[in-house]
């Protein structure tokens, strides 16, 4: 559909943030499931009149583990909520710090998460949870530097499994891809009953893959779902890489039946404007409209994702403001990605050398980390 | 388990490069109807089903599947949710609701329970509806509200900051004088600006001569000075009130009292011990831009209607003016007339500037502790 039809269908879709009212069901049948809801929630659920599980940090952590594995904000925004009326003496233990470090991050305050980070730190030296939590946060933020340090920190015998994990982000990050791929297969080797965790390494080797050219990244990216179909963060992951290699036909397979994201509409609406497909107009409106509520009820929706949708609809301009201001406080692989594709589409010098001078400053060589000169 | 493995379950979704940050928000839907004065007010509240599978026993079998069945059977814990959460008020007053019929409806984000409401209110006075479902758990939970009026539809957002939002008639007229009450009542509640602009009045009618107080020379040159410094503090609150209440700048609340209750303070001790004996009208300016952060959280509690945002803005700013018209209107007379006694300037103005020294610095310590 033409890109200008698609811009225009977006800007009513800015203009009506309120969803239009759906039709109001009064009867269905007894056993008619009216909302399915995801895996983990029956943990969650009250029992006997109080939370389930307790109004204790194990609850919070259990918000947060269902809100990673299914987008559901609300859950990360129950257990802030939570975390906040436990005991001061529990709040203060080094635990419930992390965990909260943890709830900042999700918000994107991570200078906030830093702090508490550090604050951990003082008290433990040697808390190789806290030092690998920082690492990253410190790629995240672009801060090379720093993330080298906590890697050595880690390398120097505080913890292997931690220091394996580290060095092999780090490496990742900076397109050292031979020395990732080794420690993440070798971390891989070692047998491990942690799915969460083991599903995490296979995405990385998945992107490790796909960034250095390997033939077949997907055999990573289904080792990680096989452990958990239903985890946005893998399908968000395979789905960006497809979208990236241009299998936008395999995006819309991969999502047709998956939670309703916001990352995963995006991929599924970039794929559907490649294809030129009939839903295109009304998913993408759909997701205009949810970063449209997200601004007007005064949170930020993810702006390198919304920097995306933009690009793909041709609002290049737009998408450039949105991916300068993302990149003032995020600086990874796909923070990079978006800004230089919407400063090439723009056709603006000044924001790649923006790009440049930051890579430069990190000791960064963008085209091996897979950056665009 | 290792413990590092087991803390590495939360640690790990901070590794995923590019983790699916959800932003799946948790809102509800508020539709309200209003009609003529003697109507009903009707309301289809639409709470998400996963909001109430988290706070109610709504999924009995807890198969993670909600069923028609399940959800109906659920309804009178509903009720009870939205009875607490929900209040719809006429010139203050809560009008007398009860629950005329439940639903359901599929939004793009999943399936919300719909809950009927009627209310009776009284006849006269401001609508206004008060929301507060889900804040205690959730404050990231939002309503959107769509209000039908005959005048024409308005939206507005309630949220655990702005838990009240306004309904007016839909007119800019209505709303203005609305909001100029509220402006009014502000004020003249508000101790702690009272005792601000109580400070920046006692030396108004004096003249430093010295190391000591003099009365002023004449009424003409000490309503000019009082004018100067009434509408340095006006136009500086004005400008933060605006540019708070279109969230331009978001000062923590936490912080704004405290700085509020450190203005008065300060201005307290410069009357007992004058550091700042000229441009006055600087230092109310000065603290005025503090003053207009606190009017502003006052103003967004009441909820600005999206319809008419500049009439509200206005009439707010205009009350706020008017309430302080009508305290420095009677009280700069009586203050010039004392201030010729000696008694004014060795121990009245002294002692009252002290008192309010004292209760300034225990709200400071109250707001920051």
């Amino acid at each position: 559909m033409a890109r200008w039809f698609t811009g225009l269908l977006l800007s009513l879709a800015m203009v009506s943030a309120h969803a239009a009212r759906p039709v109001l069901v009064r009867n269905a049948a007894a056993d008619s499931v009216v909302e399915h809801l995801p895996r983990g929630y029956s943990d969650l659920e009250p029992r006997g009149g109080t939370l389930g599980g307790g109004a204790n940090l194990a609850t919070v952590e259990k918000l947060l583990s269902v809100s990673q594995r299914t987008g559901d904000a609300r859950l990360a925004s129950r257990a802030e909520a939570l975390w906040l009326a436990l005991p001061a003496q529990v709040r203060a233990t080094t635990r419930a710090l992390e965990v909260y470090s943890f709830i900042v991050q999700h918000r994107h305050d991570f200078a906030a998460s830093l702090k508490i980070l550090d604050r951990v730190l003082r008290a433990e030296h040697y808390n190789a949870d806290a030092i690998l939590a920082r690492a990253q946060i410190n790629l995240v933020l672009g801060r090379l530097r720093e993330a080298r340090g906590d890697c050595g920190q880690l390398a120097l015998g505080i913890d292997v499994p931690s220091a394996l994990v580290c060095v092999a982000a780090f490496s990742e990050r900076t397109g050292e891809y031979a020395q990732a791929r080794s420690l993440v297969e070798r971390w891989l080797a070692e047998p491990s009953s942690n799915p969460s965790y083991r599903r995490y390494m296979l995405i990385t080797r998945g992107e490790i893959a796909a960034r250095s050219g390997e033939s077949d990244p997907d055999t990573w990216f289904r080792q990680a779902l096989a452990l958990d179909p239903e985890d946005v963060r893998s399908l968000a992951a395979y789905a960006r890489y497809l979208n990236h290699a241009h299998r936008f036909a395999d995006t819309r397979t991969l999502l047709a039946t998956a939670p309703r994201t916001d990352a995963l509409q995006l991929q599924e609406s970039l794929a559907a404007l490649a294809l030129k497909s009939s839903d295109s107009a009304d998913l993408t409106r759909r997701l205009a409209a949810r970063y449209a509520l997200a601004h007007e009820l005064g949170t930020v929706p993810e702006m390198r994702d919304e920097a995306e949708l933009l690009l793909a609809t041709g609002k290049t301009v737009a998408a450039l403001a949105l991916a300068e201001r993302n990149f003032e406080t995020q600086r990874d692989y796909e923070d990079v990605d978006v800004l230089q594709r919407a400063a090439q589409a723009a056709k603006s010098p000044g924001a790649l050398k923006r790009v440049d001078d930051w890579a430069r400053g990190e000791s960064l060589d963008l085209r091996k980390a897979g950056g665009k000169p | 388990m290792n413990r590092v493995l087991v803390l590495l379950l939360f640690v790990a979704p901070l590794l995923v490069a590019s983790p699916a940050h959800a932003h799946m928000l948790s809102v509800s839907h508020l539709d309200v109807t209003v009609g003529g004065t003697a109507d009903p007010v009707r309301l289809e509240l639409d709470l998400a089903v996963r909001d109430l599978a988290l706070t109610i026993p709504l999924d009995a079998d807890h198969d993670e599947q909600v069923t028609w069945a399940e959800l109906q059977a659920a309804n009178p814990a509903i009720d009870k949710l939205v009875a607490r959460g929900l209040e719809v008020l006429r010139g203050g007053i809560p009008c007398r609701s009860r629950v005329t019929g439940h639903g359901l409806r599929r939004y793009d984000d999943g399936a919300y329970s719909t809950t009927l409401i009627e209310a009776q209110c009284a006849s006269a006075g401001a609508l206004s509806v008060r929301y507060g479902v889900f804040f205690d758990r959730d404050p990231q939970h939002r309503a959107l509200l769509t209000i039908h009026q005959p005048s024409g539809i308005t939206t507005g957002i309630a949220g655990p900051s702005n838990p009240v939002v306004a309904i007016g008639d839909g007119s800019w007229l209505s709303t203005l004088r609305s909001f100029v009450v509220e402006g009014v009542h502000h004020i003249l509640a508000g101790y702690d600006h009272l005792a601000f602009l109580l400070l920046l009045l006692l030396p108004s009618v004096l003249v430093r001569s010295g190391r000591t107080w003099a009365p002023a020379p004449n009424g003409h040159d000490t309503a000019i000075a009082v004018a100067k410094v009434v509408t340095a503090f006006t136009l500086a609150h004005s400008i933060t009130l605006t540019l708070a209440t279109l969230g331009l700048v978001t000062p923590a609340a936490r912080w704004t009292e405290a700085a509020i209750a450190a203005s008065v303070l300060l201005t307290a001790l410069n009357n007992l011990k004058p550091v700042v004996t000229r441009y006055l009208a600087a230092l109310a300016f000065s603290f005025g831009l503090i003053h207009g952060f606190g009017f502003a959280g006052a103003l967004l509690e009441l909820g600005l209607p999206s319809g008419s945002r500049a009439a509200a803005l206005v009439g707010f700013n205009l009350g706020v003016e008017l309430g302080q018209l009508m305290i420095v209107a009677p009280l700069l007379p009586v203050l010039y007339v004392l201030a010729r006694t000696r008694a004014y300037r060795t121990w009245i103005m002294p002692l009252i500037s002290g008192v309010v020294a004292v209760l300034a610095a225990y709200w400071l310590f109250q707001r920051l502790s």
